[in-house]
């Protein structure tokens, strides 16, 4: 026990790297069900005609990409395949990075830009700029990432306010999140919101998803992997899912390791 | 083992972030301080194209003329560079609060007070048993919550009964928020792994 | 007039929008529509002066040899070649892609996973299940970790069935309160700094 009770954080760190790699090196192949948030995202979307109009907000940063990435990745390919066409938006600066990625491999595989989606790029400001899109797309931005008018493109013809999408897909590691585009735009315009987020802000986002201000969420790579179940596609996000088993269980031991000390040293405690 | 250089750079930065979890080390704050340049580097250069597509190409191309006024705007917040001219920062602060505050303002009248507690009028009593705890379980745990915030209202038996089952209904809230702060931490550290373990020494198979 | 004109923009500008918002007038929506642009122009400014500041502090540190100063003209290098890249070079640039997506990129990740060894540190050494709140806390946390993780649904089928009511209940009802409570804050912090009672923002004379 005496061992145990002087652990070195050292030996923490390298007993969680390891056991983390572990299943990624073996795979287990855990099944993963669909839970009720990803469920509703995918079912809107699932339900979306050839040539609708949705939003896709890449507002997320580097530091939190690989829980939010892996989702967008998989919506917009959900939303490709069903023809629908995607006007990309960055509210938080780094996200045009993951939105040139995304919106450059589907130009490769065929998709036009300017018709079959439009990458607006970043607009500073966070909820201000959020509201300024919201307001007006085209007054918004009125280049696109690469320069070009946006008034002329054909994919941005009538399109006036937010309302005249049929979805906000919106992606983020922070703000502007779901507060500010449910304040700036969902009460304002009535758009359909839903929401990908790095997992810590999940909880936050129940709220609005009880009170119908959002129609569905994807919640960290867990919920990509959902997703990516459900689209009967399973990509980057799946496989991870059998190491984020490990990580919680090896976390889990922890806090019961450390109170099983915790209640033997208490009677000496006391004592003393 | 991948032999593309560029790979080797970033796995090597990688691992200088993870050397600070053995000890402080000059690996560490090298990658510290690279980390810290790419993002500014960044940030510059996209706020750059920000405004060159959003001010400078509609007033030039465009003849938005009074687009002026917001560029000349934002440069007064170099003021606080030149001496003697440090209060001019204020004005583009002070307009970047009114707008700011305004519309936070209104947006958080309608879509978090009304709706928010709009939301929470229902009826009770549910189709089934474990619909109506569900239901009481929402009604009086918000209701808790917030009279745990009563700090100026006096401490009745009822006001604090109010919020200690609010305190109760925040711990678990907090407990799920630390569930989920878990989970997301992982999912960062299994894509550095898989990088460090698949993209780079090829140990994990890649698709 | 240091202080007046500010305050007065931020009042003007504030009471614009919120006089807009309960009376439709065609002229007041498009100025606060403009206003809104602005706002994101001048943002944008903004995260420039941050990146002036950071050239300001560690030019400072190179000048005076202080404190680690050989990293800072690391600092000052890769921020001003990347400047150079994306701005001369442009966004499409192979060195401008490189710094983004096989520097910043990892690095950020790297960066922030580092506090999962911290989590797994603080959940052995600090964790404790000292009273009931605590128990609570550590309960639920357990459960949606469970529920949350494909094991847990290996292991009992009904771990993800607690993990949604927990998160769609006890969590929704702790969450609305402080949604509630903080947007109040909010709204009162709101009208106080519009009317120039908190000037905060204004910094020192």
């Amino acid at each position: 026990m005496n061992v145990l009770r002087n652990l070195d954080r050292r030996v923490i760190y390298v007993l969680l790297f390891l056991l983390v790699l572990y299943p990624l090196v073996k795979p287990m192949g855990l099944p993963v069900s669909v839970g009720p948030w990803t469920q509703g995202s995918f079912d809107y979307i699932n339900n979306l005609k050839a040539g609708d109009l949705v939003v896709v907000s890449f507002d997320y940063s580097s530091g939190g990409a690989p829980d939010v990435d892996p989702q967008a990745v998989v919506v917009v390919k959900h939303l490709f395949k069903k023809g629908v066409r995607i006007v990309g938006t960055a509210f938080v600066d780094q996200g045009v990075l993951f939105a040139n990625k995304v919106f450059d491999a589907w130009q490769k595989q065929g998709k036009k830009p300017g018709v079959d989606f439009v990458n607006l790029g970043y607009l500073a400001g966070g909820e201000t700029a959020v509201a300024a899109f919201g307001n007006n797309p085209l007054k918004a931005f009125p280049k696109d990432n690469n320069g070009n008018d946006t008034a002329s493109m054909p994919i941005m013809q009538g399109v006036k306010t937010a309302a005249d999408f049929k979805l906000i897909a919106a992606f983020a590691t922070g703000a502007p999140g779901p507060s500010e585009w449910v304040r700036q735009v969902v009460t304002k315009y009535k758009t359909p919101y839903m929401a990908g987020l790095v997992t810590v802000m999940a909880p936050g986002a129940e709220p609005y998803l009880q009170s119908k201000q959002m129609i569905g969420l994807l919640a960290g790579l867990r919920g990509a992997a959902e997703y990516e179940t459900a689209l009967k596609e399973p990509g980057t996000a799946a496989a991870g899912m059998d190491a984020q088993s490990m990580g919680h269980v090896v976390i889990i031991v922890f806090v019961i390791l450390g109170n099983i000390l915790y209640l033997l040293d208490k009677p000496k405690k006391a004592k003393a | 083992m991948t032999t593309n250089w560029e790979v080797w750079v970033s796995a090597l930065l990688t691992l200088g972030a993870y050397s600070i979890l053995f000890s402080e080390n000059k690996f560490f704050q090298l990658v510290e301080h690279i980390f810290v340049g790419v993002g500014a580097g960044f940030a510059v250069v996209v706020n750059y194209y920000s405004i060159v597509n959003k001010g400078i190409k509609p007033m030039t191309g465009k003849g938005e003329w009074w687009l002026i006024i917001p560029l000349l705007i934002g440069v007064m917040l170099f003021g606080r560079f030149v001496k003697g001219m440090a209060w001019i920062t204020r004005i583009p602060i002070s307009l970047l609060v009114g707008i700011g505050v305004a519309l936070a303002l209104r947006g958080a009248v309608q879509a978090e007070l009304v709706q928010q507690i709009s939301a929470n009028f229902i009826n009770v009593v549910g189709k089934t048993p474990g619909a109506t705890i569900n239901n009481l379980v929402m009604v009086v745990g918000t209701i808790g919550t917030i009279m745990y915030f009563f700090f100026t209202y006096k401490q009745t038996p009822i006001v604090m009964a109010g919020s200690a089952v609010g305190k109760w209904i925040m711990m678990v809230a907090f407990g799920a928020a630390f569930g989920n702060a878990v989970q997301g931490r992982i999912s960062l550290l299994i894509s550095r792994l898989q990088y460090l373990f698949g993209t780079w020494i090829h140990l994990i198979p890649t698709k | 007039m240091k202080r007046e004109l500010p305050l007065g923009i931020t009042a003007v500008v504030g009471f614009l929008f919120l006089v807009q918002y309960f009376f439709k007038i065609a002229i007041l929506k498009s100025m606060t529509d403009e206003l809104t642009d602005w706002g994101t122009i001048v943002s944008a400014f903004a995260a420039l002066l941050a990146a002036a500041g950071l050239y300001k502090i560690h030019l400072e540190k190179i000048a005076r040899r202080k404190g680690p100063w050989e990293m800072s003209i690391v600092l000052v290098l890769v921020m001003t070649a990347f400047i150079i890249f994306g701005v001369f070079l442009g966004q499409k640039s192979a060195p401008y892609l490189f710094l983004s997506n096989q520097v910043l990129v990892p690095l950020s990740a790297a960066i922030f996973s580092l506090l999962i060894f911290y989590i797994g540190s603080a959940a052995f050494r600090a964790f404790r299940l000292r009273n009931l709140e605590a128990g609570l806390l550590l309960g639920s946390g357990f459960l949606v970790m469970l529920g949350r993780a494909p094991i847990g649904e290996v292991v009992w089928k009904k771990f993800p069935v607690i993990a949604d009511w927990l998160m769609k209940w006890p969590n929704l009802a702790g969450n609305r309160g402080v949604l509630i409570g903080a947007s109040i804050g909010s709204i009162a912090i709101g009208l106080r700094i519009l009317v120039g009672i908190d000037r905060g923002h204004l910094g020192q004379d």
